[in-house]
């Protein structure tokens, strides 16, 4: 659909654009006309005589302070005062229900590139995605929780007549039970969603993020995580004042793949991917430090063992550094995509296969840096820098060969693309080396937060770049707009991409 | 993975709310550098603004933007009293708006954690980002100004507190003694009678004005008449006004165990 595409990237143009106007107008700039230092008196606001005024126009409105300044506040011990108060409406829906609610919608719309190393079949120009959650977690005593994240989805797509039976599906991401056996002793089981890790863009040490994505509506690892399916795990979470422990098992449940335990159907869920295998695993952290946060950690799955670490600690008022590292005994992603989609012998040599497991690093490096008030006043500005080191991922030369495998016509390109799907599966890097940025700005005006990513190869020049503006809607929803763009040559890692740019619209609302 | 505006600035907030009390046992040394007089006045002002033990309160915070309310945030504030240091450590549960609940805020020293129980993410901030918001106003209520300011004696004068009463108040200056305060330097008026803090102004290294806050709503809480809110002017923008309300304190022992980022995703509000 070339005019329709075409109409999409002028949009997405005008979008950038636009929030490059509401940065420029309200972020930093706005901060040199800030107003004179205020009055050395109480303000008019808190005026116990004129106090809130929003109250006397809007009976509807939240109560706030009374007319006097005492009587109010808190009282002594044990002593429910008067003056919590709702900070919204819907807490009646709330206490009907012990998890909270969540309905949201998505429209996305993707532009596709015709790749040098074609495809096959382009995804849809658009997709539309109704959820309905429910999440959260509710004691059902002082010692026992259940924990829930479950959602109902369902999803239209450009080239597909809609029917619910097969456009929806159940998603059972988390459901755990947990006991507090002792003082010091919690034990979980259920399916959890397990993540470790510091960095932002890429998780090392985030040993069950494989295969676990349900749905990529963002391609924002924190985003990401959001919509990933939880591991059944028995876990047990050990402190005392030296240390945190978390001890687990994953249990293996790939033995029977039944229409529950696959994704084969409307309910199946997909343990056969989170749980493939048996695994142990454990994370210390030690405690005392009031400035640098270490875990160590090891993991142990059948011939794949592996040991790790993440350490973070802030060197001024503003910037936080932060590092994470995982070496485990595993294939290479060419290694895993040969073992399952096979490559041609020498194009798989020039890739870097080596047939064999070995050991390899994973590294994210980086830091966060927060504008001090002298640049930004009172805004909450940030910056994120990370660069990743994927040893199992390609080099450059590598990459080269897959170009030249793909044009040459010396590979097909399902077996070639199938490395790149096992980096996506596995939520991995594809190249060794990657810089990943991040942008955040919160509440550039009231209630509206801009934010954007960039994933940079730094092998190649190009990037995939994700802008968005994220809205307050009522009380307790969010308006989100996103647009993404991906950029560099046609032989590079990411001007390779099929998706060459695309916007995409989220409305959602808790209850 | 976002938060509202207020929900930040409620984090922050109530995350050291239980902090400021902690200087009483700090502040001795500075003794020997600053005047005693400050020294105890100070001391015996943040002394009353916090209980001086491990403690859970509900906070409940709203913003005004020229005269209308935008905001309004409710949290859970636990804090830890360290028995080596007198410092505290603290965790804030958000209860509302729904769509925030059982977001944290973890703050141990230096170390800031926000964790989303959505993604199980824990996120390292900087100590600046204890300033979420527009109104920054975490550090007003949060900041340990024994442990990192020295503190001298400017004055006596009479100072319009937050009831719009003028009282008879000492007038100290704080100047930051850490690469790491949030803020350079810090005036606090102190009632000259009772020693309750009344008012503070807060200044960056430019020496511009970042905010001022009010202490009022005196309560007796856990044995001592304490400050129940604080109504907190944005120093950028006078008209953007945050008021931050305590209660329902209770005194619990919290394990140091909760305070650390491995625990966040098995943490249980109390």
């Amino acid at each position: 659909m070339p005019g329709s595409c075409n109409s999409l990237r002028r949009f997405a143009a005008a979008s950038v654009l636009a929030v490059a106007l509401i940065w420029s107008t309200q972020g930093v700039g706005a901060q040199t006309g800030a107003p004179d230092l205020p009055p050395d008196v109480p303000p008019d606001l808190p005026s116990l005589d004129a106090f809130p005024p929003t109250r006397r126009s809007a009976p509807t409105a939240e109560p706030s302070l009374p007319p006097g300044a005492t009587g109010t506040g808190a009282t002594g011990a044990g002593e429910r005062s008067g003056g919590r108060e709702p900070a919204q409406s819907a807490g009646s829906v709330r206490s009907l229900v012990p998890f909270q609610l969540q309905t949201g919608t998505i429209l996305s719309l993707n532009g596709h590139r015709d790749p040098q190393v074609p495809t096959g079949e382009q995804g849809p120009d658009w997709t539309q995605r109704f959820d309905l959650r429910m999440v959260g977690h509710h004691s059902v005593s002082e010692r026992v929780g259940l924990l829930a994240n479950l959602r109902l989805r369902t999803q239209a797509k450009d080239g597909e007549d809609y029917r619910f039976g097969s456009a929806s599906h159940i998603d059972l991401q988390e459901l755990a039970v947990d006991v507090k056996a002792t003082d010091w002793l919690t034990v979980e089981a259920g399916r959890i969603n397990v993540r470790n890790g510091v960095a932002t863009g890429f998780n090392p040490t985030d040993w069950f993020k494989a295969d676990s994505l349900i749905v990529a509506d963002s391609f924002d690892t924190a985003d990401r995580r959001e919509d990933r399916l939880g591991t059944a795990v028995l876990q047990g979470v050990w402190h005392n004042e030296d240390a945190v422990l978390v001890t687990g098992y994953r249990v293996p449940m790939a033995g029977s793949t039944g229409t529950w335990l696959s994704d084969r159907s409307v309910f199946g869920q997909g343990f056969n991917r989170t749980n493939g295998r048996s695994a142990l695993y454990a994370k210390l952290t030690p405690l005392g430090s009031q400035n640098l946060s270490t875990t160590v950690n090891a993991f142990y799955e059948p011939g794949q063992p592996g040991v790790g670490a993440e350490v973070s600690g802030a060197v001024s008022e503003t910037l936080v550094l932060f590092a994470e590292w995982f070496a485990q005994h595993r294939r290479s992603l060419v290694d895993e995509s040969h073992r399952l989609v096979p490559l041609p012998l020498s194009v798989a040599d020039r890739l870097g296969a080596k047939g064999r497991r070995r050991l390899l690093h994973q590294v994210s490096v980086g830091a966060n840096w927060s504008l001090p008030a002298e640049i930004v006043g009172n805004k909450d500005v940030s910056l994120t820098a990370e660069y990743h080191y994927n040893q199992s991922g390609l080099s450059k030369g590598a990459m080269d060969a897959w170009f030249d495998a793909g044009l040459s016509g010396a590979a097909r390109p399902g077996p070639l693309w199938a490395v790149r799907g096992t980096a996506s599966r596995l939520q991995e890097p594809l190249s060794q080396h990657e810089l990943f940025f991040r942008f955040a700005y919160k509440d550039v005006v009231t209630d509206v937060d801009l934010g954007a990513i960039a994933f940079v190869s730094p092998q190649d020049g190009s990037a995939l770049v994700q802008a968005d503006v994220d809205v307050k809607v009522l009380v307790d929803g969010r308006l989100k707009f996103t647009a993404f763009t991906a950029t560099g040559r046609d032989r590079s890692v990411y001007g390779s991409l099929p998706s060459d740019y695309g916007c995409r619209v989220s409305l959602s609302y808790t209850f | 993975m976002t938060l509202t505006n207020l929900t930040r600035v409620g984090l922050a907030l109530a995350l050291l709310a239980g902090v400021a009390g902690v200087a009483g046992l700090p502040l001795a040394r500075n003794a020997m550098a600053a005047p005693l007089k400050a020294v105890d006045i100070l001391a015996k002002a943040d002394a009353i603004r916090n209980p001086q033990t491990s403690f859970v309160v509900d906070v409940a915070l709203t913003a005004y933007e020229n005269n209308q309310q935008t905001d309004s945030t409710l949290v859970t504030t636990h804090s830890r009293k360290e028995t080596e240091n007198g410092q505290f450590l603290s965790l804030v549960h958000i209860d509302q708006p729904v769509r925030d609940e059982g977001k944290l805020l973890l703050r141990n020293g230096n170390i800031l954690w926000f964790y989303d129980p959505a993604s199980k993410a824990s996120v390292r901030l900087s100590p600046r980002q204890r300033l979420l918001g527009n109104a920054s106003n975490g550090d007003v209520v949060t900041a340990n100004f024994a442990l990192d300011y020295a503190v001298e004696l400017a004055g006596e004068e009479e100072v319009v507190d937050g009831d719009r009463k003028s009282r008879p108040a000492y007038r100290l200056t704080l100047a930051s003694q850490s690469e790491i305060t949030p803020y350079h330097a810090i005036t606090l008026w102190v009632d000259r009678n009772n020693h309750r803090p009344l008012k503070g102004q807060f200044f960056a290294q430019s020496g511009r004005l970042l905010k001022v806050a009010w202490y009022r709503g005196w309560e007796p809480v856990l044995g001592e008449t304490r400050p129940t809110e604080v109504i907190i002017a944005d120093g950028f923008d006078p008209k953007k006004v945050t008021v931050m309300k305590m209660s329902n304190y209770r005194p619990q022992d919290l394990p140091p165990s909760w305070f650390s980022n491995s625990w966040l995703p098995h943490f249980r509000k109390q």
